[in-house]
């Protein structure tokens, strides 16, 4: 089979969540890949999907939800027919995950080193003899003072530091692909910049894929080589993060790059009309048809590809095949 | 303003979105739970026969007939006779009322006070709350029946004095639940908001807080209705409770004491009707704190 | 220059903490000695991390938590001496929106409820009608439709609740509110349109904002005055275009530079702050910023520096300004 992405190839991946309300289309056929070392960012609003697909790759959907379709290519092996067993080998040595909030992912009732020697002990990357001085060194990397925080409870670290320690956790594994689920979105400015850059010279270091899933435009800028723009669960453009913002042609992308205030470019900001569709009930077509100003029949009834429309640039939109993209310099605006 | 008269143009459904929304909800976990329907359906019966019931007794409850005293359960005497000869099929039918008056009365009373003081202590903290917590750890000190008897005991036996005593064990646990809520309920957002927008004290007490406290009261006051009838049966078998010959399940069960041997169904059927309704009630406050708790809810 | 509507000085907002029975009070100076002008009609930002004091500020001002010292007059009158009687016009005058918009709206109330209560309480004798009207008038304002009144809040999306916490604000004709963050739960989209209506809404009404925020580049696009907090000291304040142009303190250089800016083209020495945000019960001495401070002497340790205006309208409190 031909592959996109030499570490991972995700192709039609399809989550539904069961509720009263009824089934809850969550990932409606999500197509994304990664090369060895890259940073692949995803952006989306709330509810789009991108948390949710980190968890299904990583098999972490639980009731009500259900994997109802797709494969997870990670390397040689389709994840999501591996055994439970097999799975949890590659859950937290090849694929590790930092979340939003890193206290409650830390266990309270231990301390932050001793939290760090489990995990070292468990993928088998130190010895009972020798894992002390790895957790120390390890806590180094990370930029903390090693003596005093392996014997911190969770509650005593801040945001920031707890971040550092889980991402300690995350990267003693070595793991071949770390995603990181909006790691700074709970945090202040100063301490996000600290750990953004931690995050950077650590996994540029030890040759890390970093998959970032965040809300923010910024982010995406300043650390990501390629961008999966996700809207109501598809990936709706692909490409890589100078292309995406120089020349977006989904016209979601471009609402997006719109909407984002910035420093030294004030002015109007335009919002995206109407609101992100109820996944219970969501359009036909391509979902974002309700909302787009470019919308034609075809929109309404048959989900678009993915398609390659330039090199590296996967777009799902139909305004491709029909006349042309819909290039936000043709219309005289700047594309943000 | 010139667009006054173009509105209301709304219809019954669209103005009542929400209630209906909500009702079907409801209705929606109250069918995922069996147990909850089990315990509807025993209070549905239980309060049918309470209203309907004493009118259509084959006997008078209270009318002694001693040519049939002890008469085992038969075609003319359902549940058998009692020592007096009344029909206990038709004295348990009765006490079904006394027993719903008992409930009804003793869940208002204590309810109410219950809630006013304690979200009082919840909402403003302090001395009131720490006066108002010592007074209800002092009757949490003693067990609830010990304690009723001796509320019962010192006032005299009848119904009245049934009712408060019962309502003065009970009211403590209600007063606990109103104060948490409260204190959880003060320190949300839209309390502080609606303080900005100018509300006062009393305002914000039973407009704001209030309704956020009833819920869980409700489903506790649910929960209680079993025990309150446990309790007015415990003062009834003691012979503290309402007096006879009024029947009342738990003098019922008391009359039929020395009986028990060998005429079992004195004692019996009114325990029967006990345990129905406490059963009843039971399943059902589960059922309403699980529908009412706000995870299993959206 | 035009009258300020608002000038704060010397406030003060300390907390007792009390960690146990034991141990004595530890004091948070969570609004230390803070001087401002709130120009009339303007939109004062309020920029500052967690634990900067900016949130406690707010409701201060708002008279929700009673100051510790200072003053806060409006219209040349100290509202923070009122009682609570004299208070109750200025009340109207005041509004403020939440940030959180799940919780800032009364779960069990109907939207009517919810904006139409203020009016009750202000306007004695307002018929139910009048209510209506007005309510109907605010929700379009705020971009809703006349049947949203008669729904709960859990029926709206964030940006939409949002909406109705302003619409509860505006329905009082206030000539000032507080902002709290009001769109950093939204996504980026919805935060777009809730700002232009905020814009929108301002003009129309007249009104003058205090926004509260963390976010630099919201204050760019929507503030014409800024503050700048750290550890409950103002330490920058002046026309947004002033300190944008010419930052003076360091930390403000330091949060300009910190924030991620969306322009994968833009190449900049990106100057991290090193270390954490210091707890607030054990201030640093003397300048609370000097242990992260890239420009610090010893000066900065020992001597807290003066509240000094540098240019016209453009105050900073540091020794050596950049």
């Amino acid at each position: 089979m031909d592959k996109r992405g030499n570490l991972l190839d995700v192709r039609q991946l399809r989550v539904i969540f069961h509720t009263y309300r009824g089934l809850i289309k969550a990932l409606n056929g999500v197509d994304l890949w990664m090369d060895k070392q890259e940073r692949l960012g995803i952006v989306g609003e709330t509810g789009c999907g991108k948390s949710v697909t980190a968890q299904a790759m990583m098999r972490l959907i639980e009731e009500p939800g259900k994997i109802t379709e797709g494969e997870v290519w990670f390397e040689n092996r389709d994840l999501l027919k591996l055994s439970e067993d097999e799975m949890t080998k590659i859950r937290g040595r090849e694929i590790s995950m930092i979340f939003q909030e890193p206290k409650s992912s830390l266990n309270p009732v231990f301390k932050s080193g001793f939290q760090i020697k489990e995990t070292l002990l468990n993928a088998k990357k130190a010895t009972p003899a020798n894992a002390e001085e790895e957790v120390e060194k390890i806590l180094g990397y990370v930029g903390m003072d090693a003596s005093r925080v392996k014997n911190m409870y969770p509650h005593e670290l801040s945001g920031g530091m707890a971040q550092r320690v889980m991402i300690a956790m995350a990267l003693a594994t070595q793991p071949k692909l770390l995603i990181a689920d909006e790691p700074t979105s709970a945090l202040d400015v100063t301490i996000q910049a600290q750990i953004l850059e931690l995050l950077s010279d650590l996994t540029q270091k030890m040759g890390n894929a970093v998959m970032m899933i965040t809300h923010d435009m910024g982010i995406v800028a300043e650390f990501c080589d390629r961008v999966v723009v996700m809207y109501a669960g598809n990936a709706v453009e692909v490409a890589p993060t100078k292309e995406l913002f120089q020349n977006p042609i989904h016209p979601y992308t471009q609402g997006l790059l719109r909407a984002v205030p910035r420093v030294g470019r004030p002015g109007e900001l335009k919002a995206i009309p109407g609101t992100v569709p109820d996944l219970v009930d969501p359009p036909e077509g391509c979902r974002f048809h309700p909302r787009c100003d470019y919308a034609f029949d075809q929109c309404k009834n048959v989900l678009p590809p993915l398609l390659e429309i330039s090199a590296h640039h996967y777009v799902s939109c139909y305004l491709c095949q029909k006349d042309g993209c819909p290039s936000a310099k043709k219309a005289g605006e700047e594309p943000w | 303003m010139t667009v006054a008269n173009e509105k209301t143009a709304l219809g019954f459904f669209e103005k009542n979105k929400p209630y209906i929304d909500d009702l079907k909800h409801t209705v929606f976990l109250f069918r995922k739970s069996k147990l909850t329907m089990v315990g509807f359906v025993l209070i549905v019966i239980f309060l049918l026969v309470a209203f309907l019931g004493p009118l259509f007794l084959p006997y008078d409850p209270i009318a002694q007939n001693f040519a049939v005293r002890l008469q085992p359960p038969s075609q003319e005497h359902l549940f058998g006779t009692d020592q007096f000869g009344r029909d206990i099929f038709s004295r348990v039918i009765q006490g079904s009322r006394m027993a719903l008056w008992i409930i009804f009365l003793v869940s208002a009373i204590s309810g109410l006070l219950g809630t006013t003081v304690g979200i009082i202590a919840g909402y403003f903290g302090g001395l009131i709350d720490d006066i108002i917590m010592r007074i209800t750890d002092m009757f949490l000190a003693f067990p609830s029946l010990v304690l009723a008897m001796a509320f019962a005991a010192m006032m005299g036996p009848n119904f009245t004095n049934t009712i408060i005593a019962i309502s003065l064990v009970n009211w403590t646990t209600y007063a606990r639940l109103a104060r948490a809520e409260a204190m959880k309920v003060k320190e949300q957002p839209y309390i502080e908001a609606i303080r900005s927008v100018g509300a006062g004290t009393g305002r914000i007490l039973f407009l704001h807080v209030l309704p956020m406290c009833i819920s869980p009261v409700i489903v506790q006051l649910t929960l209680r209705m079993g025990t309150i009838i446990l309790t007015a049966a415990g003062l009834g078998f003691l012979g503290l409770g309402v007096q006879p010959p009024t029947p009342e399940w738990g003098a019922m069960v008391s009359d039929g004491r020395n009986f028990l041997v060998d005429q079992w169904w004195i004692s019996t059927f009114p325990g029967f009707a006990i345990v129905f309704v406490v059963l009843g009630f039971n399943l059902l406050g589960d059922g309403i704190r699980d529908m009412l708790d706000p995870r299993l809810r959206r | 220059m035009v009258e300020p509507l608002m000038t704060i000085t010397n406030l003060k907002k300390h907390f007792a903490l009390k960690k146990n029975v034991f141990s004595k009070n530890v004091i948070v100076k969570a609004v230390d000695d803070v001087n401002l002008e709130i120009p009339r009609e303007s939109i004062f930002a309020v920029v500052g991390e967690s634990g900067s004091g900016k949130t406690t500020l707010g409701r201060t001002l708002m008279k929700l938590i009673p100051p510790t010292a200072g003053m806060v007059s409006m219209d040349g009158k100290d509202i923070l001496t009122l009682d609570k009687k004299a208070f109750l016009p200025y009340r109207r005058k005041m509004q403020i929106v939440f940030q959180d918009p799940y919780n800032s709206l009364h779960p069990r109330k109907l939207v009517k409820t919810v904006i139409g209560e203020g009016l009750k309480i202000h306007f004695k004798g307002i018929s139910e009608m009048e209510i209506r009207d007005k309510i109907r008038e605010v929700l379009l304002q705020v971009g809703l439709r006349e049947e949203h009144m008669f729904r709960y809040p859990h029926e709206f999306s964030g940006g939409q609740r949002q909406r109705i916490a302003f619409a509860r604000a505006i329905v009082l004709e206030p000539e000032f509110i507080v902002l709290d963050e009001p769109t950093s739960a939204l996504d980026v989209s919805v935060q777009a349109m809730v700002l232009k209506m905020l814009q929108e809404a301002r003009a129309q009404n007249a009104l003058t904002y205090l926004f509260i925020t963390h976010n630099l580049s919201i204050v760019d696009y929507f503030a014409n005055h800024l503050a700048v907090m750290y550890l409950g000291r103002v330490v920058e304040t002046g026309s947004k275009a002033e300190i944008f142009d010419h930052p003076a303190h360091p930390y403000t250089r330091l949060l300009m530079n910190s924030n991620p800016i969306p322009d994968p083209f833009l190449k900049r020495e990106k100057q991290v702050v090193r270390g954490e945000i210091p707890s607030p019960i054990h201030p640093p001495s003397g300048c609370h910023f000097h242990p992260r401070c890239p420009f610090a002497k010893a000066e900065c340790k020992e001597q807290e520096p003066q509240y000094r205006e540098i240019s016209s309208g453009h105050f900073i409190r540091c020794h050596f300004p950049v």
